[in-house]
């Protein structure tokens, strides 16, 4: 069990220090909005119902539940606030529902089915595993630009930018006229290597402006490839820009409407948004792709504040809910792994996208057997309506929160504290008549092996993050969330090699926190290939590399001002994607120096990609023969130094609840995998005092979940409420 | 003493099915140094070692499921890491396989990418097995690296380069593991590979059989500058050597990571069991079909060197839980031109056929091959001969796929797996490898990867899905224009814009494919091939009434005026092939001409043409929906001209709506056409017995209509009969 100064997240007062800014951070989530309050150095959480008429609902009423809790009206809370900062999931319905404006696409003239060639297996892109093998029954999802919103100019521009074939005003006075017809709202403009030569975009833009004033076409925003994802490779370029121009309206309309509300409630701030890139930034300078999935990542950075203050510098965050389970890593006290070839939906799309990778596994996750006989669970869930079986809202289907309930690990009278009574004989009977009688077992060992099943396969998407990166599992410290976590945290833990994991209270409250610990930040990116070394000697490519770098700095230190912060605030970190001679794929490295002076700085870019490729792929792999290049260049500009940036630190528990309570734990059947049922003691968390400890089995509930803690694991409580589970036996 | 027989011509029409698969189930190629055919056709699994009969016990069945979920994640992992550390365009591109051995060489899980390169693996490791673990001069060791690539021994074509490598746990040999692809240079006569004008397989480049490149998990240097001192790019080989390797002790690691987890004898047990498993839920899924005998008839256009129609029957023999994939009555061997098949070749390019169809659904690996049997006499798909040249066998192999689809297809129709029941995926292929000096003033040999994006053939309720694939592949990519244009020297005219009534029509259509025109650009030093077939008798056939998609020629423009047209910013450049071919608004020297040409040069300025095929139809065009055509026209896909003159679907004058009452006049008059033009099958078929291609295109084909394959039984003894 690690050593820490600082406590997870609680809803309990403590100081916190002088400097700590009143912070009201909320996250709003697809069923909870969970607030974290900051108020003259105490803390609070509060938590309301997503209220999806109208978020700021749901919104005021979690800060409100946290000001009360800290005893402030909720006025109070809102006039003394010194920034408000939010995560949400608001932009993905407009992606899902295809709720968003009518886009058009001005394109190169021949390249007007690139959206829909996209990378040729695309229909697999967002699909589980069984999909993208299953190419015999591909399907397309419909292009988000149909082709009669597609249209071509004439005009080339090569890969050295040059200019091939002057852009045709006439075409693009054509062009947009039929758009205009077509009713579109938003157009998003791709041109062939306009990442190189951004001319004819602007020029595209420029007549627009002129021919079609808003006075004449109302607010149609033009959207330019060359600004939104400066990249190589036209597909993914054109569809980032086609979402943003997509998910626009929803977002700021929805930004808006915070703001006002905000401001009519006292607040003087303005509102800061997380971003699925990392940091916060204002809502101006976001678009609406980088909220998409913000939630999770502001999880993210909040494991990795909770991580640098375990002293951890592995870990890997395992959210399991009732549909998904999501797994992000904390390498460095650094959330900032990004997403190889990101997908949002069905599309690839340009963004460094910090990865927190999901699969259709939770306790809803629905189990069958297969005309060839075999079991599986999942990807598919039963969802909240009708639910497990045991929900008895009419599932017929068994899922894995039945066969918990049917071992034993989730007492059916207790559930969600309580609220939400259990039945048991509905989820033995699912299991019964979809597992057991077509395997010939009984409900039980159904139930064991469905369980035993999904633990395998989230273990298995742990492995896949861990071992298959070229990290060892053994390292990590497993952070398990959500309310299915950890009753089947340490059985994942076991398949996937990893030794050790926390359990928090009040885990669900992680994206608000994470929220609070984000910093003001901006990153840039350009493509722009520059040879390093040209397989015998380094080249003197120190002049083309620092005009790239200056180019971002000078962007990054404008807007940064823009925000309120002078240059002496504003950390800067160069990222550069690299590979060897011809090689597509990139790896990234920080850069070990922002400029060059010399050879000898290019030596040393050059042998810091060595050693990051050698750990990601094997000393083997290495190839400086081949040559090395950098492909893109990526500048992360974050606040420093302010008062924004100074992060809150959770409180430690409440003094009472430390203290103890009674430690006589309650017993019921539970039945292990690999050692049968057993009489297993039962231990009420809030009741526990700081330092209690036990051996597996046991079962350690609390309100909205339960620890499992199963024969040959460990486990302990520390002086902030964490549970920790220490492996002591074999794996299985 | 053995008594010498005299020869005996017999007349494989006149066999039995069982004798046929007896004589001619098996590779009928001589064997040669590096070469054994016994061992490419073994059982599907060999009998079991100590350690996988000793782990047998201790797998139920979460345990092994949680097991191959792993394996195929492993599996998975390294054909990305091969993707992304690779340099050539189709290994990005991910035509490559990775595959998982057990330790007597069969293969137990294999990656998605081309699903033939690893069920042709078990060859090359199968023969060290035999011929050089116990050869003092070779042996067998921990840390041991193999090359192979010639396709005689289990590889595709020279062209394709493979490494593979044992798994040891402590002093046990565990397991193998193998990866590779489509490499291009391969030394071969004609830079970036293809040379489709060759007289004999000598002409094809390194055939390398297992030849250990390494010890210790590290190249030798002097086996490795052997081989990169034999092709154009060293540096491009090189770096494409390394990621293999890299591929390979990666697997390695992380199969004995999970040795040290569960037991040699628990990962050892599973492989096994992955293959009987395979292998039992394939004969279930083959038990479930009506018994029959279902055939189909296609046709090779080309083998490479000339022109010419070949025959290609395929008959399915289904009875119980087994099939016997029948290829008799094939055009003989030609002797020249690289398009000669293997047994072993054809046999895995079924997977093509098969697995996403018949197996849909099922876990690949060898074991589906267990209840499947496949018979070739000496012929084209069958050579005997040791010189034919082999580097384009892959593609007669996909047309005999065509061929072996069609035929399932008939099969599957009726049964509870109707919704595997697809028209062939586009298989026109035309490859194209260039060879000179790139817009970077750097070597380039190696040849756009847009193959991975032809049209897929209709589905029984769908229509195909456009550039959605490669006919061998399930999951690849097509690179898009610009990391195209920033690896080869041309600009694109155009490529991603959806060609007109080319694809495969019927109640559901065909996918289309891409069809790609650029312009030289940047260089003055060029040489390219390229191959293909289907150019004059489209392979991309329909099923169940639906049309075929088009054929495509080759189209060269010499010395055009494009680029000034550009700079000029010209109107009414070409943005279709029509528009190209009938308009000729580009001036310059026209080459129209089958796909297979070698060693030409270009230069700047030039224009070539590529279509890349699109997928056959399924039905009848008159059960289409008339919105749906109206969907392709706006797409289009379709021009108006077609739709009223095949589908019979009219528009109205706006050319927005469906004129549903002149619809149903013009799809009258269409079924009273096809009254009228209707015959009594005997005098239809009493017709079309007189008439013949003519000579020239039946040079390479054989006695028509059905070639005569007499075979001397001492070159393929019926093993029965030697008891």
């Amino acid at each position: 069990m690690p050593s820490a100064d600082l406590p997870p997240p609680h809803a309990s007062p403590a100081p916190s220090g002088p400097a700590t800014p009143n912070l009201l951070d909320v996250d709003i989530g697809g069923t909870f909005t969970d607030a974290f309050v900051v108020l003259g150095g105490r803390q609070a959480t509060g938590k309301s119902p997503t209220t999806h008429a109208d978020l700021s609902d749901g919104m005021f009423a979690a800060i409100g539940e946290a000001a009360r809790r800290l005893g402030r009206q909720p006025a109070d809370a809102f006039a003394a606030a010194d920034v408000v900062k939010y995560s949400t999931t608001v932009g993905t319905n407009a992606l899902i529902e295809r709720t968003g404006p009518k886009v058009g696409l001005i394109t190169t003239a021949g390249q007007e089915d690139t959206i829909h060639v996209a990378r040729s297996r695309s229909w697999a892109d967002g699909m589980p595993l069984e999909v993208q093998i299953d190419r015999t029954r591909a399907r397309r999802p419909d292009d988000l630009v149909p082709r009669s919103l597609r249209v071509g100019v004439r005009e080339r521009v090569d890969c050295f930018g040059t200019v091939l074939m002057p852009l045709s005003a006439d075409d693009v006075l054509a062009a947009v006229d039929h758009l205009v017809r077509q009713g579109v709202r938003a157009i998003a403009v791709c041109l062939t290597w306009s990442f190189m030569n951004p001319a004819h975009e602007q020029q595209i833009r420029e007549i627009v402006r002129d021919e079609y004033p808003d006075s004449v076409l109302g607010r149609c925003p033009v959207l330019l490839s060359s600004e939104v994802a400066p990249k190589l490779d036209e597909y993914r370029r054109s569809i980032t820009t086609i979402l943003s121009a997509f998910l626009a309206p929803d977002t700021e309309e929805h930004v808006i409407d915070l703001g006002h509300r905000l401001r009519s409630a006292g607040c003087r701030k303005p509102l800061l948004v997380a971003r699925n890139i990392g940091g916060v930034a204002s809502a101006s300078r976001t678009t609406a792709l980088h909220l998409l999935g913000s939630g999770p990542v502001a999880g993210l950075a909040g494991a990795a504040r909770m991580a640098s203050d375990y002293g951890l510098d592995r870990v890997i965050t395992a959210d399991m809910g009732g549909t998904s389970f999501d797994v992000g890593l904390v390498l460095d006290g650094q959330d900032r792994n990004y997403e190889f070839d990101p997908v949002i939906d069905r599309w690839r799309v340009h963004l460094p996208v910090i990865a927190n990778y999901s699969i259709g596994a939770g306790g809803g996750s629905v189990a069958f057997v297969t005309d060839a006989g075999e079991l599986r669970v999942g990807p598919r869930s039963a969802g909240s309506m009708p639910g497990p079986a045991c929900y008895a809202q009419g599932g017929t289907e068994p899922t894995v929160t039945d066969a918990d309930v049917v071992l034993g690990y989730i007492d059916p009278d207790y559930f969600l504290g309580g609220a939400m009574p259990l039945s048991r004989r509905l989820a033995e009977r699912a299991l019964r008549r979809r597992i057991a009688d077509p395997l010939g077992i009984d409900a039980t060992e159904a139930a064991l092996r469905v369980r035993r099943l999904i633990d395998g396969v989230m273990g298995q998407e742990i492995y896949r993050q861990t071992a298959l990166e070229g990290h060892d599992p053994r390292d990590f410290t497993m952070f398990a969330f959500g309310g299915a976590g950890p009753v089947h945290a340490a059985d994942v833990a076991a398949y996937s090699d990893v030794e050790t994991v926390a359990t928090f209270p009040h885990g669900s409250e992680l994206n608000a926190y994470g929220v609070a610990t984000m910093p003001v930040m901006q990153t840039y990116e350009r493509t722009r290939m520059i040879e390093l070394f040209d397989g015998e000697a380094h080249t003197d490519a120190a002049g083309a590399f620092n005009e790239m770098v200056d180019g971002l700095v000078e962007l990054a230190e404008r807007d940064m001002a823009e925000e309120g912060f002078g240059a002496g605030s504003v950390a800067l970190r160069l990222e550069l994607d690299m590979s060897y001679g011809g090689q597509h794929h990139t790896v990234r490295l920080e850069s070990p120096r922002m400029r060059l002076g010399g050879l000898a700085d290019v030596a040393a870019v050059c042998d810091a990609f060595n050693a990051v490729f050698a750990d990601a792929y094997g000393a083997g792999s290495i190839h400086p023969y081949g040559g090395i290049l950098v492909q893109l260049f990526r500048l992360v500009a974050s606040a420093s130094g302010s008062q924004l940036t100074d992060r809150p630190r959770l409180a430690a528990a409440p003094a009472a609840a430390a203290a103890g309570g009674e430690n006589r734990p309650e017993a019921r059947e539970v039945c292990w995998p690999g050692s049968g049922p057993a009489l297993t003691p039962v231990y009420e968390r809030g009741r526990l005092p700081v330092g209690f400890s036990t051996e597996g089995p046991a079962l350690v509930s609390d309100v909205d979940t339960t620890v499992a803690v199963p024969g040959g694991w460990h486990y302990e409580l520390d002086d902030h409420r964490t549970g920790w589970l220490t492996r002591t036996g074999a794996r299985p | 003493m053995t008594a010498v027989r005299t020869p005996n011509l017999l007349d494989v029409a006149g066999m039995g099915l069982a004798e046929r698969v007896a004589r001619f189930g098996r590779p009928l190629m001589k064997p040669g140094p590096g070469l054994d055919p016994e061992v490419l056709h073994r059982e599907v699994l060999e009998t079991p070692t100590e350690l996988e009969l000793a782990g047998a016990d201790r797998l139920d069945p979460v345990d092994l499921e949680i097991f191959l979920h792993k394996l195929d994640s492993m599996i998975d992992d390294g054909r990305d890491v091969c993707k992304y550390l690779s340099m050539a365009e189709m290994l990005q591109a991910g035509d490559l396989g990775v595959g998982v051995f057990t330790a007597k060489g069969d293969l137990a899980g294999m990656s998605t990418g081309v699903l033939l390169h690893a069920l042709l693996h078990y060859g090359p490791v199968k023969y060290v097995l035999k011929h050089y673990v116990d050869d003092p001069t070779v042996g067998l060791a921990d840390g041991d690296i193999f090359f192979f690539n010639d396709p005689d021994a289990g590889g595709v074509h020279t062209y394709d380069h493979f490494l593979m490598m044992p798994v040891f746990w402590e002093s046990e040999l565990l397991a193998w593991v193998a990866c590779g692809g489509h490499q291009g240079e391969t030394g071969s006569r004609s830079p970036g590979g293809w040379s489709p004008e060759i007289g004999s397989r000598y002409e094809e480049g390194l055939h390398i059989t297992p030849l250990r490149v390494g010890r210790n998990f590290e190249f030798q240097t002097d086996h490795l500058e052997f081989l990169l001192n034999s092709v154009r790019t060293p540096r491009q080989n090189s770096l494409d050597m390394k990621a293999r390797l890299a591929v390979c002790v990666r697997l390695r690691q992380q199969l004995l990571r999970e040795t040290e987890r569960r037991g040699a004898d628990f990962v050892a047990a599973g492989l096994r069991q992955s293959i009987k498993i395979s292998a039992g839920l394939a004969r279930r899924r083959i038990a479930s079909l009506n018994d029959g005998v279902y055939r189909s008839v296609v046709f090779l256009d080309t083998i490479g060197i000339d022109d010419g129609l070949i025959r290609l029957p395929v008959e399915i023999h289904k009875r119980g839980e087994e099939l016997v994939i029948d290829l008799a009555g094939a055009s003989p061997e030609p002797g020249i031109g690289p398009f000669h098949l293997r047994w072993h070749l054809a046999r895995a390019a079924s997977a093509a056929a098969l697995f996403p169809t018949v197996f849909r659904g099922l876990r690949w690996s060898i074991g589906l091959f267990d209840p499947v049997k496949l018979t070739a006499p000496p012929s084209i798909v069958n050579a005997p001969s040791r010189d034919s040249g082999t580097g384009s066998g892959s593609h007669t192999g996909r047309v005999v796929v065509q061929g072996l689809l069609l035929a399932a297809m008939r099969m599957l129709h009726d049964s509870p797996h109707r919704a595997g029941v697809v028209a062939p995926f586009a298989e026109n292929l035309l490859l194209i490898g260039f060879g000179g000096t790139g817009q970077y003033g750097n070597p380039i040999a190696g040849g756009p990867a847009n193959g991975n994006a032809t049209g897929q053939g209709a589905r029984f309720d769908l229509d195909g899905e456009h550039s959605a694939g490669f006919f061998w592949a399930m999951v690849v990519d097509c690179p898009g224009p610009e990391e195209q244009e920033r690896k080869f020297p041309w600009v694109y005219l155009f490529r991603n814009r959806f060609d007109r009534d080319v694809c495969g029509l019927g109640r559901h259509r065909g996918g289309v494919g891409l069809t790609d025109c650029f312009v030289i650009h940047g260089t003055e030093g060029l040489r390219f091939n390229s191959v293909g077939t289907g150019s004059r008798f489209t392979k991309n056939y329909g099923l169940f009434g639906g049309y075929s998609g088009a054929s495509q020629p080759r189209i060269v423009v010499r010395g055009s005026d494009a680029k000034a047209l550009m700079a000029a910013g010209a109107a009414d450049l070409p943005m279709s092939v029509r528009e190209l071919a009938d308009r000729r608004r580009i001036s310059g020297r026209y080459e129209f001409g089958h796909p297979n040409i070698e060693g030409e040069s270009c230069s700047d300025g030039d224009v070539f043409v590529l279509a890349r095929g699109s997928g056959g139809g399924y039905g009848d065009v008159l059960e289409r929906d008339p919105a749906a055509v109206l969907d392709d026209i706006a797409a289009g896909v379709t021009s108006t001209e077609l739709a009223v003159r095949l589908y019979g679907v009219v528009l109205t004058e706006g050319r927005d709506r469906v004129d549903e009452a002149a619809t149903a006049a013009r799809r009258a008059e269409i079924r009273a056409e096809r009254l009228r033009l209707g015959r009594p099958y005997d005098e239809f078929v009493a017709d079309w017995s007189q008439r013949r291609p003519p000579p020239e295109a039946l040079r390479h084909y054989g006695d028509y209509p059905i070639p005569t394959q007499l075979i001397d039984d001492r070159d393929c003894p019926d093993p029965r009969e030697q008891g």
